[in-house]
């Protein structure tokens, strides 16, 4: 794995998203919400969701988890707003093609585009990956996720 | 920098910079050219030149399949092959090499003791006892099987120490126990368990005892006579031999009146289509082509920690825990789990505010190799209420200098992250 891309696994723009996250006032009337859990790795987040029209009005989280998955799901709650079930789909695929370290357009991601670096951690993809899977599964009317699996 | 830079270069006769040097994959870097400290040795232990060219040569000169053919390679082969099997008997002091089943590891021979002793002798309202810091493989095969007889399993817990409470573990041993399993060595705690002292109450019981030695024959001396135990499982990789080997040592009684686990070609003495006979132990239960290889690199890993002395690689290892161990307690927020008064060199550990899986990246990015995650013990986990630990697990070849560097490490992620 490249050495340049491990190192730049927790920069600052992460580490201040983990030590301040936004989005963890939590709501108070949630529609929807679900837990995500990775058991392997220790990892647990609660996600709740408000929804006006079926699509996302209010998004907050409250994780104890590593730096990986608080920033994630901090990241993620500023690009859900608006957005309904089909939107955030098409943001899981575009994420995970980051993830995959394939180019694409990378804008709609905002500052989850930082967990390219993440092309060189497969190790570590799991914990990026499960803010998204968690409020996919709010949406679904999933209470779980886990993307220990994945 | 030389990981073994500032390091004297014998501790009671034992020459680390030498030792070192015979294990290739040492001398390697990650990273941007970080030097290896390789502190995952309770996971699996890195190999000497002498097994890697053993297994080499098996295969450049040797191989050929085990007690099949008569050729003279097929003998070969077989001689190489029995002869592992002697050289690991006469390592954890069996009293025949017939009473010692070769497996895959560690888990296969726990599930061949749950499938071939317990499963035939378990009745609904049984029980089987183990610990609550056993590792997966000392849980899950018995759960199995328990769950098929509607038997039990039950648990006997810790000190918050780490140790082992073991006037509750024999309190427990009572008459519907059909089984009682415990580790030798804890995976995650290094807790050295009693075993002499547990092996005498289940015999006096009639209980059979197992125990998990995975942790234990690559660090110490370990005699299966003066434990007392009725059954010993240990695993090769983790002593420097190749993956996929390991054993089951078992008294000649027990395995005698177990049937077969699985069923397959070398296993047995007679088949027809009405019905099978089947070999005596322990061919009984080496179903199909052995890891034959595997075992040629196993045995010649035996003769290297012969040539070292397992009473020197514990004393030497007991040195790298007290300085570990020291050097870990002077990080700021740093909480060692496990503090047993007889302990192996494995130490896990927290950070206040930094997740056990930041920690082992960041100590990744400058060459250190740890564990983090629950370590295949979610009981133990539970035990303590922590989703996870990183541990740093030590082996002879590891040096005061590589405890400094994980140290060194260990505050500059913490910097990071708190």
């Amino acid at each position: 794995m490249s050495a340049v891309a491990t190192a730049t696994l927790y920069r600052e723009q992460v580490l201040a998203h983990a030590r301040a996250p936004g989005h963890s006032t939590p709501l108070d009337h949630a529609d929807a919400r679900a837990t995500g859990a990775n058991a392997l790795c220790g990892d647990h987040l609660e996600v709740q969701l408000a929804l006006t029209d079926e699509r996302i009005s209010g998004y907050a989280f409250h994780a104890e988890a590593c730096v990986l998955v608080r920033a994630a799901a901090s990241m993620l709650g500023d690009r859900l707003l608006g957005l309904d079930r089909a939107g955030v789909h098409a943001m899981a695929l575009r994420f995970e093609r980051l993830l995959q370290g394939e180019a694409g357009d990378t804008d709609a991601l905002g500052d989850l585009a930082v967990f390219v670096d993440l092309a060189a951690h497969p190790a570590r993809r799991k914990c990026a990956r499960l803010p998204l899977a968690t409020v996919l599964a709010a949406l679904a009317g999933r209470a779980t996720a886990t993307t220990e699996e994945a | 920098m030389n990981a073994s830079a500032g390091t004297p270069a014998t501790h009671d006769g034992f020459d680390v910079a030498r030792v070192r040097a015979e294990f290739p994959l040492l001398a390697r870097t990650v990273h941007d050219g970080k030097p290896l400290v390789y502190l995952d040795n309770a996971n699996t232990a890195q190999k000497p030149r002498c097994v890697i060219e053993a297994v080499d040569r098996f295969y450049r000169e040797r191989n050929a399949n085990v007690a099949r053919a008569v050729h003279a390679l097929s003998e070969e082969a077989t001689d190489l092959y029995e002869g592992a099997r002697t050289a690991l008997a006469r390592f954890i002091n069996a009293p025949s090499a017939q009473e010692l089943v070769l497996t895959s590891g560690t888990t296969m021979a726990t599930n061949l003791v749950a499938y071939s002793y317990l499963l035939p002798r378990l009745e609904p309202g049984d029980s089987v006892l183990t610990t609550r810091m056993e590792h997966h493989a000392n849980i899950v095969p018995w759960q199995l099987v328990c769950e098929r007889r509607g038997a039990r399993l039950k648990a006997a817990a810790l000190e918050a120490n780490g140790e082992l409470r073991v006037d509750e573990f024999i309190a427990l041993l009572t008459p519907e126990v059909k089984l009682a399993c415990v580790a030798h060595v804890s995976n995650v705690l290094g807790t050295v368990n009693p075993v002499r002292e547990i092996a005498a109450a289940c015999r006096k019981r009639g209980i059979p005892l197992l125990v998990d030695g995975s942790q234990a024959v690559p660090h110490m001396p370990v005699d299966v006579r003066a434990l007392g135990c009725d059954f010993y499982a240990f695993t090769g990789h983790k002593m420097c031999g190749p993956t996929g080997t390991g054993g089951l040592w078992a008294r000649r009684e027990l395995l005698a009146d177990m049937p077969p686990f699985f069923g397959g070609g070398e296993m047995i003495r007679e088949v027809r289509i009405e019905g099978s006979t089947f070999a005596d132990p322990p061919a009984r239960f080496e179903a199909g082509t052995p890891n034959i290889a595997g075992f040629v690199g196993l045995a010649a890993a035996v003769a290297f920690l012969e040539s070292l002395d397992m009473q020197r690689i514990a004393a030497r290892e007991q040195v790298l825990l007290d300085y570990a161990t020291a050097r870990l307690q002077e990080v700021p927020g740093l909480r060692i789990l496990g503090s047993a008064a007889h302990k192996a060199a494995v130490i896990s550990f927290l950070v206040e505010g930094a997740h056990a899986h930041d920690l082992a990246t960041l100590l990744d990015l400058e060459g250190v190799a740890v564990r983090s995650g629950h370590h295949c013990a979610h009981p133990l986990m539970q035990f303590y209420g922590v989703p996870a630990t990183c541990r740093a697990s030590f082996s002879f070849y590891n040096t005061e200098a590589e405890a400094d560097v994980l140290v060194a490490a260990l505050r500059k992620a913490r910097k990071l992250l708190v």
